[in-house]
């Protein structure tokens, strides 16, 4: 078998080589599943990894990019390894969540982010660990157990992607799908030092994805460049008539756009918003990030600082209206149409409903479903769900406002500080959630958002900035990145030591 | 803010199909506390929103599909993952006792 460097490969640099017949999809495959089986056990990043298994699983898709070969049809993605978050079905594997409740479940078809990575020729290679259906920002609420940081064991993963982005981190694929609901994907990416994109609410279908909330979910890709993220989004985005709120969108050009736009930020002007800047931002990731941004000032881009006082309000509206959501979606695990049934004998049809979900969901999982039921009961709906939409509203029309001033980009650090220790978190699910306040405005609003790695802090840990672009406007977003990462002392050869 | 003692949680959860144990039942109880009284700041916010206003006044329009038959061939895999399964149908627990 050919020996590779992991450190040449990208996702592009493997499609480039498998198309045109410098490396063989088998070596690839084969190079993958010895680094996996032999490493994803330290740091938990896969669910139910079985190699023989994995290997059965590709060959028919080895087989297919080998006649495409031979019918010289160039893939986009042909030979690249993809890890997917364990909430995406893959038809015929198993699909459960990080839940307690979905163990054996499979997925009985494949999700159209799957068919269409299939069709552009990546091997799908291992299912991702994460918060329980992603209801958390460590990965320590996963059934699994906990996803450890590459950088330092000792720390969390982030989440909810924590798998997919330690997946990427320690090089078991040189990209992965998450999924970002407020935050999922740019948090844990910023804790482990990669790339992370949230498209825009409708660029990506959701068809085949697990639902938390359905007004705020968003399949994304993760990545160690904006290049890499560019060639993902391309194949996974576009209408999907399956989904209904898949907009009809021009599909964008973004790998074009990153190889042909304009190598400066120069007429960019960025907006970092005053009151991130408060209390609770940590010092190092402070210095960092205003650091980074000097850089992007120095290629061109124009710095202006921008007000949002609604963002102070953000967290309890993201709170009412994704528990509120989750309450619902949820609803659907009951031991009857999914999820396992209770095994006590002699109970009636109430008793092993709540039976089947209270051994079935973990507990920050019967939190937030509580929580969302208290939100839409009878005399509190209008006080917090109701209000809640309307902060929503106000919210997004703020942010728009800012866009609408010329401001073409808003930046601010990816999260208040760099993973924290294991156990840190969960038995404080407030402090927790008040740990999403930089992403989860771009869920609230609809818009995309990227995180991208700009150092470490003193103990090693990687330190991640967040930008956010108008709606549908990826093509800037990524391109902007991509003239910050060219320049950057910072590049996709930072890899953590294990 | 609506004070939640215990008999309030047990309702949520009982609303929500969740029975709790005595474990989680003391477990959620603060961090259901401090969630709510964190989650009060709402109300503070100055509303300028036409008093009439709705959220779906602000979402795009659903995109249409042409109204076309499609097969589906998914029956046994849906069955495969089911509960409880006789012949082609789920099987429920007995409702009318």
């Amino acid at each position: 078998m050919r020996s590779f460097d992991p450190f040449s490969l990208s996702a592009q640099t493997i499609a480039q080589n498998v198309n045109n017949g410098t490396w063989r999809v088998e070596d690839i495959a084969e190079y993958y599943l010895r680094r996996v089986s032999d490493i994803q056990s330290v740091f938990n990043s896969h669910v139910g990894w079985d190699r023989d298994i994995a290997k059965n699983e590709l060959e028919k898709q080895i087989d297919f990019i080998r006649a495409a070969r031979l019918a010289q049809k160039h893939l986009p993605l042909a030979g690249v390894p993809v890890a997917i978050k364990d909430n995406i079905m893959v038809e015929g594997q198993l699909v459960t969540c990080g839940s307690r409740l979905l163990q054996g479940h499979r997925a009985a078809y494949d999700a159209t982010v799957i068919q269409r990575l299939k069709q552009a020729g990546a091997l799908i290679l291992g299912r991702t660990n994460m918060d329980e259906f992603g209801m958390g920002s460590t990965n320590e609420f996963s059934v699994y157990g906990p996803v450890l940081n590459p950088w330092n064991r000792h720390h969390v993963s982030g989440g909810s992607s924590g798998g997919s982005a330690v997946a990427v981190a320690a090089d078991f694929a040189p990209v992965a799908l998450g999924s970002d609901t407020g935050g999922s994907i740019r948090q844990p990416a910023s804790f482990c030092g990669i790339w992370g994109l949230k498209p825009s609410y409708g660029r990506v279908s959701r068809y085949g994805l697990v639902a938390y909330a359905s007004s705020l979910d968003q399949i994304g890709p993760m990545a160690r460049s904006s290049a890499d993220l560019a060639l993902v989004l391309s194949v996974i985005g576009g209408h999907d008539p399956r989904d209904s709120s898949s907009h009809r969108h021009p599909e964008g050009h973004f790998p074009e756009s990153l190889s042909k736009g304009p190598k400066s930020l120069q007429g960019q002007r960025i907006a970092i918003i005053k009151e991130f800047m408060k209390d609770g931002l940590v010092a190092e990731v402070r210095e960092a990030f205003l650091s980074a941004l000097e850089e992007y000032k120095s290629l061109g881009a124009e710095i202006v600082e921008c007000s949002l006082p609604e963002i102070d309000l953000a967290i309890p509206t993201y709170y009412i209206l994704a528990t509120a959501e989750a309450s619902s979606n949820l609803a659907r695990f009951d031991g009857v149409r999914y999820g396992q049934r209770t095994q006590k004998t002699g109970v009636n049809l109430r008793e092993l409903y709540m039976l089947s979900r209270a051994e079935g969901f973990g507990r920050e999982v019967k939190q937030r479903i509580m929580l969302g039921t208290y939100v839409l009961s009878a005399g509190y709906y209008e006080a917090y769900y109701a209000k809640a939409n309307r902060m929503r509203e106000l919210l997004k029309r703020s942010i728009n406002n800012i866009f609408a001033q010329g401001v073409s980009l808003i930046a601010s650090p990816a999260a208040p500080s760099t993973a924290f220790e294991l156990g840190q978190k969960t038995q404080d699910s407030l402090s927790m959630y008040l740990s999403d306040v930089y992403t989860i405005a771009a869920n609230l609003a609809g818009i995309p958002a990227l995180s991208h790695p700009i150092g470490l802090d003193s103990k090693g840990l990687p330190i991640g900035i967040q930008l956010m672009a108008p709606a549908f406007q990826e093509e800037n977003l990524l391109r902007s990145a991509s003239v910050y990462e060219q320049h950057s002392q910072w590049n996709e050869r930072n890899r953590p030591r294990f | 803010m609506a004070h939640i003692d215990r008999d309030a949680v047990e309702k949520i959860s009982n609303l929500a199909h969740l029975k709790l144990s005595e474990e989680d039942l003391s477990t959620i109880k603060p961090q259901f506390e401090r969630i709510l009284a964190y989650m009060d700041s709402l109300q503070e916010f100055e509303d300028t929103l036409p008093k009439d206003w709705r959220p779906e006044f602000d979402l795009p329009p659903t995109p249409e599909r042409e109204d076309l038959p499609v097969v589906s061939e998914v029956i046994e895999k849906v069955l495969s993952s089911a509960p409880k399964v006789v012949g082609t149908a789920f099987q429920v627990p007995r409702i009318i006792e």
